[in-house]
């Protein structure tokens, strides 16, 4: 970071590479499977990156740091579309005629269909958890919640995900 | 990977949304952000080399002491050297009838008669 205060455009390119498939996933995932809002979202945390590289505090990982600040901008979108109102809440259920065997890739993505009807702590605490391998702990700290809460709503989210997929249980149980 | 009859533990689940691939973020987002950071950076060095920093500083509230023990310095030399003190004890009247004094370029003191000045022109 402190070379890219520097203006080091070397330094800001290695950051970028390591951390804009990772955001790309949280924000598609956090922002209802869209890839054009994924772009739209990665493309500001870099530019909050570049614009308040100030804002970051080194006795933090950069890690926590930058998921903290994509999960704020996820935060601010949700309560944008809740003022405004004109992004339908989403609907997606899942297929009711559900199959008794099911590919790794269909069950991921029905478990996100699923994901999408549960408010974005919920999503964000269960992405950060199973995909980035945030400790609870570390989750508590970027989402300025207990870490009670956090392993309360990671509990809520299997148990929810659990019994949407009660039909697969002969085959998976959450 | 198999899952099946079991319960899924908590590796199993994360192993699974590991293997999730959604595709790549699109390459006008690192264009974009290079050419963003190009100027930012061109933009600093320019702060860099001009005196903005410096005025900056002389009206911010940083180093208020360094600020007001040279300003106090700076205030003693001006009433300790006379010669700094731009009061020459003369008073300039311009009231068109009338010049007592008048301070000419070189500091000289002239003392004008008003009676020679008006007798020539009246």
């Amino acid at each position: 970071m402190q070379h890219i205060c520097n203006g080091d455009q070397q330094a800001f390119n290695l950051l970028y590479n390591r951390y804009k498939d990772r955001l790309y996933y949280y924000f598609f995932r956090m922002l209802g499977n869209s890839e054009t809002l994924a772009n739209d979202f990665l493309q500001d945390v870099f530019l909050k990156i570049i614009e308040q590289p100030g804002r970051f505090n080194p006795a933090y990982p950069f890690k926590t740091w930058v998921f903290s600040v994509a999960y704020n901008l996820c935060k601010n979108e949700y309560r944008r579309r809740e003022i405004r109102k004109d992004c339908p809440a989403t609907e997606k259920q899942v297929n009711p005629e559900l199959p008794v065997k099911i590919s790794n890739e269909e069950l991921i993505n029905r478990i996100f269909l699923s994901l999408d009807e549960l408010n974005p702590e919920h999503r964000s605490v269960f992405i950060m958890h199973y995909r980035e391998g945030f400790a609870v702990k570390e989750i508590a700290g970027m989402l300025e919640l207990a870490p009670g809460t956090i392993k309360s709503r990671l509990f809520y989210t299997r148990k929810f995900l659990a019994d949407k997929f009660q039909h697969l249980k002969g085959e998976i149980e959450f | 990977m198999n899952f099946k009859r079991q319960k899924m533990s908590e590796k199993q689940l994360a192993d699974l949304i590991r293997q999730d691939t959604i595709g790549k973020p699109a390459p006008h987002v690192e264009d974009q952000l290079n050419y963003v950071f190009m100027l930012k950076s061109v933009r600093s060095k320019a702060r860099q080399n001009s005196f903005s920093g410096f005025l900056g500083w002389i009206f911010s509230m940083n180093g208020m002491g360094l600020k007001a023990s040279v300003a106090s310095v700076l205030f003693l030399f001006v009433m300790i050297k006379p010669e700094l003190n731009r009061h020459s004890g003369s008073d300039v009247t311009a009231d068109s009838t009338r010049v007592q004094q008048s301070v000419v370029i070189d500091s000289t003191l002239f003392q004008l008669d008003s009676k020679t000045i008006n007798d020539s022109i009246f």
